[in-house]
């Protein structure tokens, strides 16, 4: 069971990676983003990637000699549309002989702008999530997150996430709130 | 089981449709050459102690225009010797090999900025060997030999930032989700009973997060 939870985390894994929209092979990405002027945002119709960038920025900060707490979300990925986006999140850690941790989530998520330059968003989700680590214990539940993004530009932004998870584990009904603790990179590609 | 799993990841690997785009304008030279300066970064400028892990040190792209292909390399090899209250004498001879050779395709996001998604194909041997000598209540010199073999083959994806700096350096980070086979033997021999055989198997998947920064240098 555990491992063909493990294979399909990393089949969706690669999927998302690898899945690219051909028909813009001879556009000059450089020009690509224009196209959408019109839609209601510039995320509209986007693919936006997200790594946990975290264990990176913590190394180059000055004097920090605690050890960095790390969610167990490493990657993300949300297909937006002209307002929502089908979201995925995923991180995870395996064996054959020992389940570390599997972190996945699948939902919806709404963003919204903050400043009118647009630069400051932020966004509101729902996903149903499941996690299990090697304590053998299961959650399974609804996640309502809450995130806060900076857009440095149309293609690159920072982000970091709150959610609040409820749900049944192993151990009977499971009700934890996660507040942010990872900053996440994201690219956006047309 | 871990048959399954590897295959599942080679299959979803090839039978979807990779593309790139066209990177020409980002790179202007076709070779790079990158070394791993996290730790020293981390020295130099007094930042955060922690220790990187990642797998190689050194790596070596050959940029085409949508793609390109990407290799990594580390190795080691170390010997010491010394004594303690408990030995009379203790040698240890380490080595260790590690490579990869992969493709990527490369996404330019802004005129400084590239993100690229690939795959790898690596490998790793390590060879571990520690002789020492003790005496026992008879006053009897005693050798432990223990000799200790490994290697491991795995592939996966993985996903690339790059910044530009100039034409000739950019700085980058990466993250993978390495399927990883491994097996290795160690072997005990104390010269008196005969040597015993430890082997071990394992498979493992984990998704690595950026942390470690690269200082690519195209030429």
């Amino acid at each position: 069971m555990k491992n063909s939870i493990a294979t399909l985390a990393l089949l969706l894994f690669a999927a998302v990676s690898f899945a690219q929209n051909t028909s813009l092979d001879s556009v000059s990405v450089y020009a690509e983003e224009d196209l959408y002027e019109d839609d209601p945002y510039f995320w509209s119709y986007t693919k936006e990637i997200g790594l946990n960038m975290t264990p990176l920025i913590s190394k180059f900060v000055p004097f920090n000699f605690v050890e960095t707490k790390l969610s167990t979300v490493g990657f993300k990925y949300k297909k937006y549309f002209s307002e929502r986006a089908l979201i995925m999140d995923l991180g995870i850690s395996t064996s054959i002989e020992n389940l570390r941790f599997i972190d996945f989530a699948f939902g919806l998520e709404r963003r919204y702008p903050i400043s009118k330059d647009k630069h400051l968003t932020y966004s509101s989700g729902y996903a149903l999530a499941f996690f299990a680590d090697d304590n053998v214990d299961i959650k399974l539940g609804l996640k309502k997150s809450y995130g806060l993004e900076y857009h440095f530009s149309k293609r690159i932004f920072v982000g970091t996430d709150a959610n609040l998870f409820i749900g049944i584990s192993s151990n009977g009904l499971a009700i934890d709130f996660n507040t942010p603790i990872n900053i996440f990179a994201f690219v956006r590609l047309y | 089981m871990h048959k399954k799993i590897l295959s599942f990841i080679f299959v979803s690997i090839f039978i979807i449709k990779l593309t790139g785009q066209d990177a020409s304008q980002f790179y202007k030279y076709k070779r790079a050459l990158g070394i791993n300066v996290t730790n020293i970064l981390g020295n130099v400028f007094s930042l955060n102690p922690s220790n990187t892990t990642s797998p190689y040190s050194i790596s070596f792209r050959k940029m085409g225009t949508k793609g390109g292909l990407r290799t990594g390399l580390d190795f080691l090899y170390k010997t010491s010797e010394g004594s303690s209250f408990s030995t009379i004498s203790a040698s240890n001879i380490q080595g260790q090999m590690f490579a990869s050779i992969g493709y990527e395709w490369y996404l330019p996001i802004q005129k400084r900025f590239l993100f690229a998604y690939g795959f790898d194909v690596l490998g790793s041997f390590r060879r571990d060997k520690t002789v020492s000598s003790a005496v026992d209540t008879n006053f009897n010199v005693i050798t432990f030999t223990s000799n200790l073999t490994g290697f491991s083959v795995g592939s996966g994806p993985v996903l690339r930032f790059e910044f530009k700096v100039s034409d000739r350096m950019y700085l980058s980070t990466e993250s993978s989700l390495y399927v990883i086979y491994s097996q290795s033997s160690r072997k005990f021999d104390d010269g008196l009973i005969s040597s015993t055989d430890f082997k071990s198997k394992s498979l493992n998947a984990e998704l690595a997060l950026p942390q470690t920064l690269f200082i690519q240098i195209a030429f």
